[in-house]
């Protein structure tokens, strides 16, 4: 019953990366790994986490900055939010990452919470977070799912058994950006693409990523593809700062004349994992960008979607969404 | 107590002028002692351990493993303290620790003291308590239904009664129901006020230091030290006269730290027990579970009103779901009913209030205690009948108003009244008549008005005694030193009796010290609730003030042989004012007076005025020696494609009486409008039921699941100050902290009925929730900007009017 106070844990603060995956290897499910803390503290001053040794990812400075490549930008995963938010590279190249990222939280926020912590954090269920066994805590049932349940932040697709969403906002970015996830681990190193990266719960109900707990994400790569494209990205929560989307849309598109050429188009908060909407992208291909093929575009976007007892609002809410990304 | 006429503005040197807080320095550097900040030696640190369930019996607790933990220094549960306690005489029914029965997940069951926090919290994981679970109630509809066929939440007053109900109040003045029945218009709605907390920063925290020989000194973050320290003394059963309570400076509290909680009696005990001194400090979580917030409201209004637009007649019933105790109940009940009868005035009224125990957090008072959710919903209802009489919302307004110096119609005592100035204010800055119904569809305005006390003309515990007193005292430095037990929440009531005392004394604002916040030797104020510190203490503080003045002026008079009465004091000099040019530094006027009258020093008071209050049961509820008035319009943009509704100013006049220091009086109504927002918009106090998991569970006991706005989300606020000086206040001041927050809530909830055509009768205006009902409103059609009253023509850019009628 006693929450709302941090319990103690040791902690580990390697200077190198090496030194940190030995860390993360060594105390596999007991260890932690810590970058801005910003949904990990949250998890130990609840009690709803308890790590043995927590792993402090701050003196990696490898693992820091914005470096221009060859065929695009890669970003550190212990780059903040802000910094992230506030890179003129960023902002002239993929403006829809730094207008993602300056929409998490709060700048205090913002100023701690790193890239890959953000990629990374744990969903909000509630019931989750208030530590009750449920399927992704490792127990037998769903709570948000039952029939009077609260769910109004919940999943409107690829529910199985767990309801719950992804909350990060750069990840709808990245995944519409086509951007490449590297992991390291003591044993290599391996890219995944951002579409790959997140988990769905019926594959692995109690991951939210792909990364076994002695992987660290190390750096996000962005390629030159979208550059130059246009952009939209909207989000909307019960409060404007501070606060976690209900529903989001971030929309990477090229266009001749009024002809669209191509688009990448994804929904934040309605599945567990950043929703990818294939099927709009291959339909407004060729379209004119108006308010028809938008409409046409909000219409396919929400079939197939499963309300639960509280969230049937967020059905309208993405279908306005997509609608307003494509019409720009 | 003196009471004499105003002084002009002309004759005021520092009053009426910005003027910093006293403490702010200290605030903003961070040196300034909150109860946690306070360290003693050797001391242990407390925990509770709380009820899981929602209700259930205590069959059994075993504390023996916790008290065998090296380190834990005691262990208490409820049979150490087996005496009930609660802010109303009437309705003490709370254990410090409970005895044979929880009643909400988050109950205090038993408490430990430890040599460190972490071993504290680990101690509680060692008491052991079987419960036998009964069904809880969390419908307050449920309550009230409940045969006892399961246990009621308390046991029944009288045989054969519904134990769940803490108090009904039904009043009716005039004839209803005849002058309902021959009104033009009616108008009926249902409206749901969401309860809400306070959230305030600092945490509740208290430390007990018992001396060992019978002295118990208690420092805690209450804004009631004096009750605080009568209910010590009489739940732990010890002589008032050995009860020390201290009040650091308080962290905010906005009501939520009004009455005594179960951490006070626990550090008092446990270190009884330890003889050591013991800290407890609330987790936020905690702090949701002692709550005490806004009661959810559930209401029905029916209103008439005739073809001109004259109110005819009100009738209100009213459901309060009170949770699990009754805090200052008793008086939400009454208050839900009892200050709605201005600033318009009606013909007939009738409210029936009823306030059930449900198996959750217990509500209380919250900042505008128990008229902010019937005011939302008679200014809603307002909005109504002026549409269906084609009439602008001012001008119903206008008609309706009751004007100064005269009673309601439950027989309260109104005297000054600059409610038309705020309506002017807020129409003329907002520009009112080029926007309303005017501007392009999804953008909108809305007015509200409302009434608040400046304190109750009785006290809590029925006495004569003043409500007030400060002693104050001169020096041979020029230093005027004032002893206050009035309670600083950063409302800035120790700077207000500085202010006073620099004026009425000629001394610079920094020779004034006040010393504050210790039972042992400051006079008592009743605390800080009900509006009641600037109206009282302020009057206190001029009488003890004027005594000290008129002995500076008798000996200097003396010694310059003029008449006492020709001497000024002003800026740290004593003058002659038939010629300025004689001065002498205060410092030697203070001398003159004390080689004149002996050692400096004086008391003051003030009491209320009795009898100006309705001869009925319940008629002294509600009574308040003034009366503030507010009026606001909000200006706001709906997205009805996303539901988000995005306030963008309100403007906010308000009728203090007058505004001893505009700064903070701009800061109370900025802040109040701040939190009306807040609830109107976002804050929701939600549990979950049995089917949701667990019963009774309160579903987001942290700021970051309840939403409160941030400075981010904070729409731009005109402050409009309006003084109608009081005869009664000092200096004509009434009150600005509470009343300004009543009219941001219905405001904003008539803006969005202008913007889009949706009616928002329940809170908050959520994203989801404006869903709901802009689909309910696309459905029917009436999705749309309403029509311009009068039928006058549209501005162009204005999507087209559709005739409107809604209500009854
Ligand atoms: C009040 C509040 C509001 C918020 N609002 C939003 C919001 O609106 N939108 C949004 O997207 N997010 C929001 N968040 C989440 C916040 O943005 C993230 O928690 C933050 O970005 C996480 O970054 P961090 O560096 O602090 O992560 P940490 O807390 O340090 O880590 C988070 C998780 O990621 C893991 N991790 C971190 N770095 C790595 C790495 N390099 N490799 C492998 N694993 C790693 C950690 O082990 C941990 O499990 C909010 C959080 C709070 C507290
Ligand atoms: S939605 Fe997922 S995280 Fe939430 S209660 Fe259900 S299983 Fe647990």
């Amino acid at each position: 019953m006693m929450k709302d106070m941090i319990p103690g844990f040791e902690l580990i603060q390697p200077t190198s990366i090496e030194g940190a995956l030995n860390l993360l290897e060594e105390y596999g499910e007991n260890g932690w790994a810590l970058a801005g803390g910003m949904d990990s503290l949250g998890w130990f001053k609840n009690r709803g986490k308890r790590p043995e040794a927590v792993i402090d990812l701050e003196g990696l400075d490898a693992l820091k900055g914005i470096d221009e490549t060859a065929d695009g930008i890669e970003i550190g995963a212990l780059t903040t939010l802000t910094e992230i938010e506030l890179n003129p590279l960023i902002r002239e190249r993929f403006w829809l990452l730094a207008e993602a990222a300056s929409k998490v939280a709060s700048p205090q926020i913002r100023n701690a919470g790193t890239l890959g912590g953000n990629l990374c954090q744990d969903t909000r269920c509630w019931y989750y977070r208030y530590g009750v066994s449920c399927y992704r805590a490792g127990g037998n049932t769903c709570y948000a799912a039952a029939p009077e349940a609260l769910n109004r932040e919940h999943a409107i697709f690829g529910a199985s058994r767990c309801v719950a969403v992804s909350p990060s906002d750069t990840a709808t970015a990245l995944v519409a950006l086509d951007a490449e996830m590297v992991v390291r681990n003591s044993s290599g190193e391996r890219v995944i693409k951002a579409e790959n990266f997140f988990m769905e719960p019926a594959v692995d109900i109690m991951r939210m990523t792909v990364l076994d707990p002695e992987d660290l994400l190390i750096k996000v790569r962005i390629p030159n593809t979208w550059t130059g494209a246009d952009f939209y990205f909207e989000k909307v929560s019960d409060r404007g700062s501070w606060d976690f989307p209900l529903v989001s849309v971030a929309l990477a598109i090229k266009s001749t004349g009024d002809r669209i050429d191509d688009a990448r188009i994804v929904c934040g908060a309605v599945q567990c994992i950043p929703r990818r909407l294939r099927n709009v992208e291959a339909m407004i291909r060729g379209q004119g960008r108006d308010e028809d093929t938008a409409a046409q575009a909000g219409a396919m976007a929400i079939q197939g979607a499963k309300v639960l007892n509280y969230n049937h609002f967020k059905i309208p809410l993405m279908e306005n969404l997509v609608k307003r990304a494509v019409r720009g | 107590m003196i009471r004499k006429p105003h002084k002009d503005k002309s004759d005021l040197t520092l009053i009426g002028t910005p003027m910093r807080k006293i403490e702010g320095l200290d605030k903003a550097t961070g040196r300034a002692l909150f109860t946690d900040d306070i360290v003693l030696p050797g001391m242990l640190h407390g925990k509770i351990l709380r009820s899981p369930h929602p209700h259930a019996r205590i069959v059994a607790i075993d504390v023996s493993e916790a008290e065998a933990l090296e380190g834990v220094h005691a262990v208490i549960t409820g049979g150490d303290i087996p005496i009930k306690y609660g802010i109303i005489p009437w309705t003490a029914d709370e254990y410090p620790l409970c005895i044979d029965r929880v009643r909400y997940i988050g109950d205090a069951v038993a408490a430990v003291a430890a040599v460190d926090e972490d071993l504290a919290i680990r101690a509680l994981e060692f008491i052991h308590v079987e419960y036998e679970e009964l069904p809880a109630f969390l419908d307050p509809y449920e309550s009230l239904a409940a045969d006892g066929s399961t246990p009621y939440v308390h046991e029944p007053k009288k045989e054969g009664g519904n134990g769940n109900v803490t108090k009904q109040v039904c009043l009716e003045f005039g004839e209803v129901d005849d002058v309902m029945a021959g009104s033009d218009i009616v108008v009926e709605g249902e409206y749901f006020f969401e309860g809400s907390t306070h959230a305030a920063i600092e945490p509740h925290c208290a430390i007990g230091l018992w001396d060992g020989v019978g002295k118990l000194t208690v420092w805690s973050a209450t804004q009631v030290p004096h009750y605080l320290h009568r209910e010590l003394a009489r739940v732990l059963e010890l002589d008032p006269a050995r009860i020390r309570v201290i009040q650091p400076l308080v962290g905010g509290a906005f009501g939520g730290k009004s009455e005594p909680f179960d951490l006070e009696f626990c550090v008092a005990k446990l270190s009884m027990l330890a003889a050591r001194p013991v800290k407890i400090l609330y987790t936020r979580e905690e702090v949701f579970y002692a709550h005490r917030g806004r009661h959810p409201f559930h209401m029905n209004y029916r209103m008439g009103c005739t073809e001109e637009g004259k109110l005819t007649s009100v009738n209100a019933e009213i459901v309060l779901d009170g949770g699990a105790y009754a805090s200052f109940g008793l008086v939400t009940t009454y208050y839900a009913g009892q200050l709605l009868c201005a600033p318009y005035s009606m013909s007939a009224y009738r409210f029936d209030s009823t306030r059930v125990y449900t198996n959750k957090p217990a509500c209380g008072p919250k900042r505008g205690h128990g008229s902010v959710q019937p005011r939302f919903a008679f200014e809603v209802q307002i909005d109504k009948l002026a549409e269906r009489v084609d009439l602008d919302p001012f001008e119903f307004r206008r008609r309706n108003f009751i004007g100064s110096n005269t009673r309601t119609v439950n027989q309260l005592r109104i005297t000054s009244n600059g409610f038309l100035e705020c309506l002017e204010s807020v129409e003329r800055a907002s520009r009112w008549r080029r926007k309303f119904r005017q501007l392009p569809f999804g953008r909108g305005v809305g007015v509200a008005g409302s009434t608040y006390i400046s304190g109750t003309n009785y006290p809590i515990y029925p006495n004569d005694m003043p409500h007030s007193g400060v002693q104050m005292q001169v020096d041979r430095s020029g230093r005027v030193s004032v002893f206050s037990g009035a309670s600083e929440i950063g409302q800035g009531c120790d700077s207000m009796v500085a202010y006073i005392a620099a004026e009425e004394l000629g001394v610079p604002l920094e020779y004034v010290r006040v010393l504050r916040g210790d039972t042992d030797f400051t006079p008592v104020d009743l605390g800080a609730y009900s509006s009641r510190v600037t109206f009282m203490l302020g009057n206190a503080a001029i009488d003890a003030a004027t005594k000290l003045r008129e002995m500076v002026q008798q000996a200097v008079a003396g010694e310059w042989k003029i008449e006492a009465n020709e001497v000024l004091l002003a800026g740290g000099i004593a003058m002659w004012a038939s010629d300025t040019e004689r001065q002498m530094p205060i410092r030697e006027a203070f001398n003159l007076a004390e080689a004149r009258f002996g050692t400096l020093g004086a008391t003051g008071w003030y009491n209320t005025p009795k009898d100006v209050h309705g001869d009925y049961r319940g008629g002294t509820i509600g009574a308040s020696p003034a009366y503030s008035f507010t009026a606001h319009v909000a200006e706001v943009e709906v997205d009805v494609e996303t539901g988000v509704v995005e306030v963008e100013k309100i403007w906010v006049a308000h009728d203090c009486g007058r505004a001893l220091n505009p700064v903070l009086v701009e800061g109370q109504m900025e802040g109040s409008a701040y939190m009306g927002f807040g609830e109107a918009l976002m804050e929701e106090q939600i549990f979950k039921s049995p089917e949701q998991g667990r019963a009774g569970l309160h579903n987001a006991p942290s700021l970051l699941d309840y939403r409160i706005p941030t400075s981010l989300d904070t729409p731009e606020f005109e402050s409009l100050i309006v003084e109608s000086i009081d005869p009664e206040g000092p200096y004509g001041a009434k009150e600005a902290g509470e009343g300004p927050l009543h009219p941001s809530i219905p405001a904003i909830a008539n803006a969005i009925y202008d913007a889009i055509g949706v009616r928002m009768d329940k809170l908050p205006f959520s994203p989801p929730n404006m869903w709901r009902a802009i689909e309910e409103a696309r459905e029917v059609g009436a999705l749309g900007k309403p029509a311009f009253p009068g039928g006058l023509p549209v501005t162009p850019e204005a999507a087209p009017a559709r005739s409107m009628s809604s209500g009854s």
